[in-house]
């Protein structure tokens, strides 16, 4: 195990009701339980989940945003976990994250330049006119105007902006960054730019990427690796190929399924979209999670909890009864390409 | 496309087969102008397009394209300075271009429904699900408090929210994203329109719930024989949901036509390069597609074709004036067309 960021058993968990005018515990909220998987350097692990799968409490747990209740993250040989928040900011500059929505990430009075400035000015990096150069420097690379500088980030588009948000993530030469859906509020023609540019970025700087995403399109263009998570737990984890042409875990085969057909392509496992929406995740049940809307269900899902299980190399999936190898064979032929 | 044949095959024969070759909605040389005199003009130009009852029409483009001016248009509602400066729109055998406000209104509250992309922000927040889902019944159909009621929890129950009986009085807040567009959903059937609108319905959404709700209007399309106008930046949804196809570029017609021949050859560069930026599952590593730049502002739009700055097969002829339409049922505007199969 020689990965450069290691997520070991990481649980995170959140008391409702505590501290609140009553101060009873109304209830635990189980955001992620037991995740472990391992990053190398200039690769991109993408992970997949419904809202509410605990896909971004994961992204924020690994940069310490949210404190693990349990388990441990390595970065290049450092627990993170074990350190404190004072000894954790100079780690900080080397993960960086990316939002979702570059509308509610950014002040509207600060400056595009001020914006992309001020990662620097909180870590006492550099001079004023260092700062600047830098900054127009990363204007260049994202294909923007240096005259942005001065404007304000109302007026550019979605795409701009996160191309504003992503130089923004750079300017402290991060090594990790955690692209929280960087593409989902735009348009295909503005996400292929930005997918397009996040590969560039890594080629040339040999970043790594935790690429969050509900999008299995947009996160297998990046991703070498893929985990799915549901309900915050690991339903199924492996290489971008073998998840997508094998899925093992009726969760997976139905998001795949839930996909148009010119994206997926080939045949998938013909299991329709889940019903309903997920469970809570107060408290929750001793089976698997997923055993509520789950078309394959058998008793024994609601009782016990699956664990995960190799089906193949570097292949995992915590499902009882994890779609046939001959299903997937004869429904997953990808047409002319080499999947 | 295969997906589509196969769901039309088992779809029982009935009377909204019959009503599916009445158009509902004709739209003819369609320009929206905004401000007057010198500083007057165009969002979208010369729009001609027509929706039968029980048929998709896709109205694919970027933002800016002017596809939700269409719609707004057509809804009789464009913003403030705003206005349909010439063409014809014929729902049924009116045409609602000349309608009064209130006779508009009326005939929109009864033949038009509209789901729009962000339901939080079209959804009162103040009101009951019930009580907004039954409004349109009461105001447009003459229903009684109570027989509206009713049928707003029918509509809560076709439109798949679990246990409605008991959400039909919860507020849109305490309702998820995918369950609040169902909600307007719901809202939108009231008064079973013939023709129904839905501005990106399902962007905000996961790709779960994006498959549910646009299935479930697939299958109330089928229901009702509504005609549907289905508003995305996304062709691989509409090569899924519909059967006719309109890219609209910089407030113009790009290219047009049934969807099985468009996506058989897409020829206008700009529709090319929309479908090679879909990122594909089994991907090759080959590089997504992408434009550069952005479409011009209407203030700014050239004389010649609009798309000749973005364009990677631009000459200096483009420039000059706009394409001349060429192809008849599948049609485009381009003098560099692309060839062959995409």
């Amino acid at each position: 195990m020689s990965d450069w960021l290691k997520v070991q058993q990481v649980d995170v968990r959140f008391n409702l009701g505590e501290g609140g005018l009553l101060r009873q515990n109304q209830g635990t909220v189980h955001a992620l339980s037991d995740i472990s998987f391992g990053l190398e350097r200039g690769q991109t692990i993408g992970l997949i989940g419904e809202s509410g799968s605990g896909k971004s409490t994961l992204g924020r747990a690994i940069l310490h945003l949210v404190r693990p209740s349990s388990g441990a993250v390595h970065l290049d040989g450092t627990n993170l976990t074990a350190l404190s928040e004072k000894q954790i900011r100079p780690f900080r500059q080397q993960m960086q994250m990316v939002f979702q929505d570059p509308f509610d990430s950014m002040n509207a009075r600060m400056t595009v330049g001020q914006i992309i400035m001020e990662p620097l000015l909180l870590q006492h990096i550099g001079r004023a006119g260092e700062r600047r150069q830098k900054a127009e420097a990363l204007l260049d690379r994202m294909g923007l105007d240096r005259r942005a500088m001065n404007r304000y980030p109302g007026q550019y588009s979605g795409g701009q902006r996160q191309r504003i948000a992503i130089a923004r993530a750079l300017t402290t030469d991060p090594q990790l960054l955690v692209l929280d859906e960087p593409t989902s509020g735009l348009d295909v023609s503005m996400q292929a730019r930005i997918l397009n540019l996040l590969r560039d970025l890594q080629s040339e700087m040999g970043l790594s990427y935790i690429f969050i995403s509900h999008d299995l399109g947009a996160v297998s263009y990046l991703a070498q690796r893929i985990m799915v998570l549901y309900l915050g737990r690991v339903v199924e984890i492996a290489p971008t190929c073998a998840l997508i042409s094998n899925a093992a875990h009726p969760y997976t085969a139905s998001l795949m399924d839930a996909l148009p057909p010119m994206v997926r392509q080939g045949e998938t496992a013909h299991l329709p979209p889940p019903v309903g929406e997920p469970p809570s995740s107060v408290n929750p049940s001793s089976g698997c999670a997923f055993h509520t809307r789950c078309p394959k269900a058998q008793p024994r899902c609601g009782s016990e909890r699956p664990l995960l299980q190799n089906v193949a190399e570097g292949h995992q999936v915590a499902c009882h009864f994890p779609l046939e190898r001959v299903d997937r064979l004869q429904s997953s032929q990808p047409t002319g390409t080499t999947g | 496309m295969a997906d589509k044949t196969q769901h039309r095959s088992h779809m029982p024969l009935r009377e909204t087969d019959m009503r599916s070759e009445t158009t509902v909605l004709q739209v003819k040389d369609l320009t929206v102008t905004f401000g007057r005199g010198r500083k007057a003009f165009n969002v979208i130009e010369s729009l001609s397009f027509e929706v039968r009852a029980g048929e998709t029409l896709g109205l694919v483009g970027e933002s800016g394209s002017g596809k939700s001016m269409t719609a707004a248009a057509l809804m009789g509602l464009l913003p403030w300075g705003g206005k349909i400066s010439s063409g014809s729109v014929q729902l049924g055998n009116t045409e609602i271009t000349r309608l009064s406000n209130a006779a508009l209104r009326a005939a929109r509250g009864r033949e038009i429904g509209m789901i729009f992309q962000n339901p939080l922000s079209s959804l009162n927040p103040s009101l009951t699900v019930a009580q907004q889902i039954a409004e349109p019944y009461r105001l447009y159909c003459g229903a009684t408090d109570q027989a509206a009621r009713a049928h707003a929890l029918q509509l809560l129950q076709e439109v798949g929210v679990p246990d409605a009986e008991r959400r039909l009085d919860d507020y849109p807040h305490q309702f998820s994203g995918g369950m609040r567009q169902r909600v307007m959903i719901a809202m939108a059937l009231t008064c079973k329109p013939r023709l129904l609108i839905a501005d990106e319905p399902t962007t905000a959404l996961d790709v779960i719930n994006q498959a549910q709700i646009l299935r479930l209007i697939q299958r109330l399309q089928k229901e009702h024989g509504m005609a549907v106008i289905f508003i995305t930046h996304d062709l691989s949804l509409v090569a899924e949901y519909a059967q006719k196809v309109m890219v609209l570029y910089a407030g113009k017609t790009v290219e047009q036509g049934p969807a099985e021949a468009f996506f058989r050859a897409p020829r206008h560069p700009y529709s090319q390069a929309l479908l090679h930026a879909i990122p594909r599952l089994f991907n090759t590593g080959e590089r997504l597609g992408d434009i550069d730049g952005l479409p011009p502002r209407p203030q700014e739009f050239p004389v010649g074709c609009r798309f000749a700055e973005r364009c990677p097969a631009v000459t200096p002829e483009c420039l000059q004036a706009y394409p001349t339409r060429q192809g008849e049922v599948h049609h485009f505007y381009c003098i560099h067309p692309v060839r062959g199969a995409a």
